[in-house]
């Protein structure tokens, strides 16, 4: 078994370690285009699609290949991207916690961070419950929306029909939506 | 956001929203995710280690790293290309330091090293330029406009040379260039900089610095390097600019054709942009006023007399002839469109044809002489003007004033014939400028030998002219003024005082302001100093110091001139305070205006230093030679007239000083070059052995002395006509050391014998003559007491 679909393979089957390899790869890649988004050059507008992809393509250079292992990744990326925007909106809140005062001096966008950093989070526990109801659910809304896959890619990646993308990902927004009502208990 | 969906009512929609990747959450991300890309203080990359940060640049963060390999202590820019380099971050980092590679100059920070980190990471050490940006540092500094103009042709010849290589910089701003604590520029940040002939550009630029083709998106050249140049030089001078003036009105233009939308328009290059700027630095014809009306005209007054064209004094003449002509077309037919059309198309051919040839930054040639670029212009000339005899006329007079002015009399005369014959055919010129023509034709016979033929002719020329007028006019007493000066130059000094003074009633039909009075005074001090009447020379070079600074202003060169005759006499009666104070003005301002090391400064130099040896400060004297002798050996060469009339200088002065053995060696040194250029006849080499006989008598070298003073007698009596007084001088020298020898009767035959001479020359009244009798008187003495 090549190397890269072993590691995949292990990331798949919950290996911290692994995990953590395919996380780097995602990281590496947003610090290869933070510098280009955050001057606002070229096309300013971030793609997730544009930045999964690349990676995988550097992952296909180092031994990836196949159907399956581009399946794998597609999914794992989804989740890497989907925790590291999750952990950073983390961070921000506990060090917004800690700043006490200074919240009052803070700047238009680091207020609008916060915000959106509250939101995330919202959604992101709500997503942990979604996926305590079906993991699937949870699966098809990472890899839709946080690594910009269409409805055939997520298929792919999930190893099953278009039809039934469509269905999960319609009842997701519905599920997901009832769990965030205020009217419910948190 | 108010089309973002509710979170909590759609929080799927919120996730699908602009809020995810386009909001400040993300951005906030990506900068965290960016700082882990930053090398920490203390990161080695080969021999350096990073200090501090300094900045993150389009394509890469810039450290300030130190060298760390106990070798020597340099500070150094280190630019590292980012972890995860994307392919194009990769090319335009190879692309970088393949063109820093490809660049030496002293104004472009160097490469000095480069590497690879362990991840893969290349890394490039660059020269850390420890300055300011070039407009902070021009305020900061309150330079001046030409200090200014200078900085940006430190930034031309950078990019000039990157131009050279095929380099364009693309990116030229304040933030780019800057100046170190030595006031030299350096150019920064190739980093979007390209070849010129790559068709794959890259279209990044600075905001507000991008020439309309890069603002276009279009194919940018050499000509974008120049506009933003010209961008660069507006934000430094602009707020120095005064609002009018000769001088604003150039930089303006010269600005107007760097900046031009279209760059076909501007300058062909940078390095004629840079010496355009030169020329204006320089006070010479800028390209971007050609056409102007009456422009090469205030160039020339301004230059004139001191140029720097090659041969100093023969261009001096040249451009002083070319003001005249200029002058008189613009004064007597500038009302006629017709004559300005004339006069603009002669400007034209002066300024590219004959100036632009001369300009030492403007030609392929630099050394070539005055000489050859009227050959060229006439040779040119041929049939181009067939059907416009009115330009041809003006041409061929400029060509023949231009050829006077080095010296080619016959040729001259040729083209002010040519120059007559046409103007006379077609009816057109002003009689003034005809008559000019002809006067001068004449003044040409003096120079060629025949000074009563050309008297002759300008008497005739008078004549015809009152007789065409009808009366006196101005014309005549030009006329009358050329032969003045043809006079004094032929030492016919008292017929032309005696003119002058007959031509007084006469200047009633003058206007007040009318320079000619200047040049009567001029010409009248100059007699008069030559007759030794020092008080009505002193009253007229007065006056026309007066006159002129009233007329042409406190800055004038043609004022300098009178001031400079005005030293002359004043050494001459003697006075030598007032003539040092004169002379220390001229020398003011020669060096305010052409600067310590100009050929002309350095001849003022001399010139005061040989007063104040004749006021015995000889200290004082002797340093000044030195400086003369030390710049015109390094700039002319030992050949040089000029430089062994300093050999010559400095023996002089050290023998006074009784520092023989020291001027020997400066005298012997002259002597020996100017034997071998010159022979051993020639009058400059007399002088010198005279000088040397001198310092041998000094040193009791008597037998020497002896033998080297009869030689130089003989020379000069057989080599020298009847007229010069310098066989007498060197007699006397002879008579000195016979004195000393002790044969008292052969050496009062020489001192009578050089006194009858002198006195035929000079007059028995003569300074010269009473010091003779002294000299007879003391010999007289020395012999009875022995």
């Amino acid at each position: 078994m090549a190397e890269v679909t072993e590691l995949l393979e292990r990331a798949r089957q919950g290996d911290p370690l692994a995990w953590n390899q395919v996380v780097a790869l995602i990281y590496d890649d947003l610090k290869r285009v933070a510098r280009g988004v955050l001057a606002g050059r070229g096309s300013a507008t971030f793609n997730p699609t544009v930045l999964v992809h690349d990676c995988y393509l550097r992952l296909a250079r180092a031994g990836a290949h196949g159907v399956q292992d581009r399946a794998h990744f597609m999914a794992l990326a989804a989740r890497a991207m989907r925790q590291l925007l999750s952990n950073h909106a983390r961070d921000r809140m506990a060090q917004k916690r800690g700043a006490g005062a200074a919240v009052e001096t803070l700047s238009e966008e680091e207020r609008s961070a916060d915000l959106e950093a509250e939101h995330l989070l919202g959604i992101s526990t709500a997503l942990e419950r979604l996926d305590a109801i079906e993991p699937k659910w949870v699966q098809v809304v990472e890899c839709r929306v946080f690594a910009g896959l269409s409805e055939q890619e997520t298929a792919d990646a999930l190893g099953t029909s278009l039809r039934t993308v469509q269905r999960w990902y319609a009842e997701a927004r519905v599920e997901l939506a009832r769990i965030m009502a205020p009217d419910r208990p948190g | 956001m108010s089309d973002t969906p509710d979170p909590n009512a759609d929080p799927l929609g919120w996730l699908e929203s602009r809020a995810l990747w386009q909001g400040s959450l993300f951005r906030s991300l990506l900068q965290e995710v960016r700082a882990g890309d930053r090398l920490p203080p203390g990161t080695r990359l080969g021999s350096f280690r990073i200090v501090e940060e300094l900045g993150a640049g389009g394509m890469a963060v810039v450290y300030r790293a130190q060298r760390d390999d106990g070798q020597f202590d340099q500070s150094v820019a280190i630019k590292c290309v980012p972890a995860n380099p994307s392919t194009r971050d990769i090319e335009l980092f190879q692309r970088e330091r393949q063109i820093q590679a490809t660049l030496n100059h002293p104004n472009i920070a160097r490469l000095l090293d480069g590497g690879t980190l362990d991840g893969g990471r290349a890394w490039l050490a660059m020269e850390l330029v420890d300055g300011q940006h070039i407009d902070a540092h021009a305020d900061s500094n309150q330079l001046d406009l030409p200090a200014r103009v200078r900085l940006v042709q430190q930034v031309i010849a950078a990019v000039a040379h990157a131009h050279q290589r095929l380099l364009l910089h693309r990116d030229i701003k304040p933030s780019n260039v800057l100046v170190d604590t030595e006031g030299r520029v350096k150019l920064l940040d190739f980093g979007i900089a390209g070849w010129i002939d790559e068709s794959a550009q890259v279209h990044a630029y600075s905001p507000g610095w991008a020439s309309p083709e890069q603002s276009r998106n279009e194919t940018v050249g050499p000509a974008s390097d120049q506009y933003q140049i010209g961008l660069l030089l507006g934000r430094l001078i602009d707020p120095l600019l005064p609002s009018t003036g000769q001088r604003t009105r150039e930089l303006r233009a010269i600005l107007a054709k760097a900046r031009h939308d279209d760059p076909e328009q501007r300058y062909h290059s940078v390095a004629e942009f840079g010496a355009e700027l030169e020329r204006w630095l320089e006070g010479l014809p800028v390209l971007a006023m050609r056409g102007g009306w009456g422009y090469a005209l205030n160039c020339a007054i301004r230059r004139r007399p001191w140029l720097s064209l090659g041969s100093a004094t023969a261009a001096l003449l040249l451009l002083g002839l070319l003001i005249g002509f200029n002058w008189r077309l613009q004064v007597e037919n500038a009302r006629t469109e017709r004559a300005a059309a004339i006069a603009e198309n002669v400007n034209r051919f002066l300024t590219e044809d004959l100036l632009s040839q001369a300009d030492p930054y403007n030609t392929p040639k630099p050394d070539l002489s005055v000489r050859e670029v009227l050959d060229r212009a006439r040779a040119g000339l041929g049939g181009r003007f067939v059907g416009e005899p009115g330009i041809e006329a003006g041409i061929r007079a400029t060509l023949a004033r231009s050829y006077s002015g080095v010296g080619e009399y016959d040729v001259a005369t040729q083209e002010y014939e040519r120059a007559i014959e046409l103007a006379e055919a077609i009816g057109e010129h002003a009689p003034d400028e005809l008559g000019a023509l002809r006067a001068e034709r004449a003044d040409m016979r003096s120079r060629l030998g025949d000074v009563s033929a050309a008297l002759a002719e300008l008497k005739l020329l008078g004549e015809q002219e009152r007789a065409r007028a009808g009366g006196d006019n101005r014309l005549q007493i030009s006329f009358a003024l050329q032969a003045i000066e043809i006079q004094v130059a032929a030492s016919q000094t008292e017929t032309a005082l005696a003119a002058i003074a007959l031509l007084q009633p006469r200047l009633a039909i003058l206007a007040a302001d009318d320079t000619l009075r200047i040049e009567l005074l001029a010409a009248e001090g100059e007699a008069a100093m030559r007759l030794a009447k020092f008080s009505q020379g002193d009253r007229a070079l007065q006056e026309a110091e007066k006159l002129a600074g009233r007329l042409l202003g406190a800055e004038s060169p043609r004022l300098q001139l009178i001031l400079q005759n005005r030293a002359i006499l004043y050494r001459q009666m003697g006075q030598l305070t007032p003539a040092l104070e004169l002379e220390r003005r001229v020398l003011a301002w020669q060096e305010q205006r052409f600067g310590r090391q100009h050929p002309e400064t350095q001849r003022t130099l001399n010139e005061l230093a040989s007063m104040l040896q004749d006021d015995r400060q000889f200290e004082l004297a002797e340093q000044l030679f030195r400086e003369v002798l030390a710049e015109r050996e390094r700039k002319l060469g030992v050949g040089s007239v000029l430089t062994r009339n300093s050999l010559n200088n400095l023996g002089l002065v050290l023998s006074l000083q009784n520092k023989l053995d020291e001027a020997e060696v400066h005298y012997r040194r002259a002597l020996d070059v100017e034997r071998e250029l010159l022979g051993a006849d020639a009058f400059d080499v007399l002088i010198l052995a005279h000088n040397l006989a001198g310092l041998l008598r000094k040193r009791g070298e008597l037998d020497a002395a002896l033998a080297l003073s009869r030689d130089t007698v003989e020379r000069a009596e057989r080599t020298l006509s009847a007229e010069r007084h310098e066989p007498a001088l060197f007699r006397v020298g002879l008579a000195q050391t016979l004195q000393k020898l002790g044969r008292y009767a052969e050496a009062r035959v020489e001192f009578t014998s050089a006194r009858e001479r002198l006195a035929k020359l000079l007059g028995a009244d003569h300074a010269r003559i009473a010091k003779l009798d002294e000299m007879l008187a003391a010999l007289e003495t020395e012999r009875l007491a022995h």
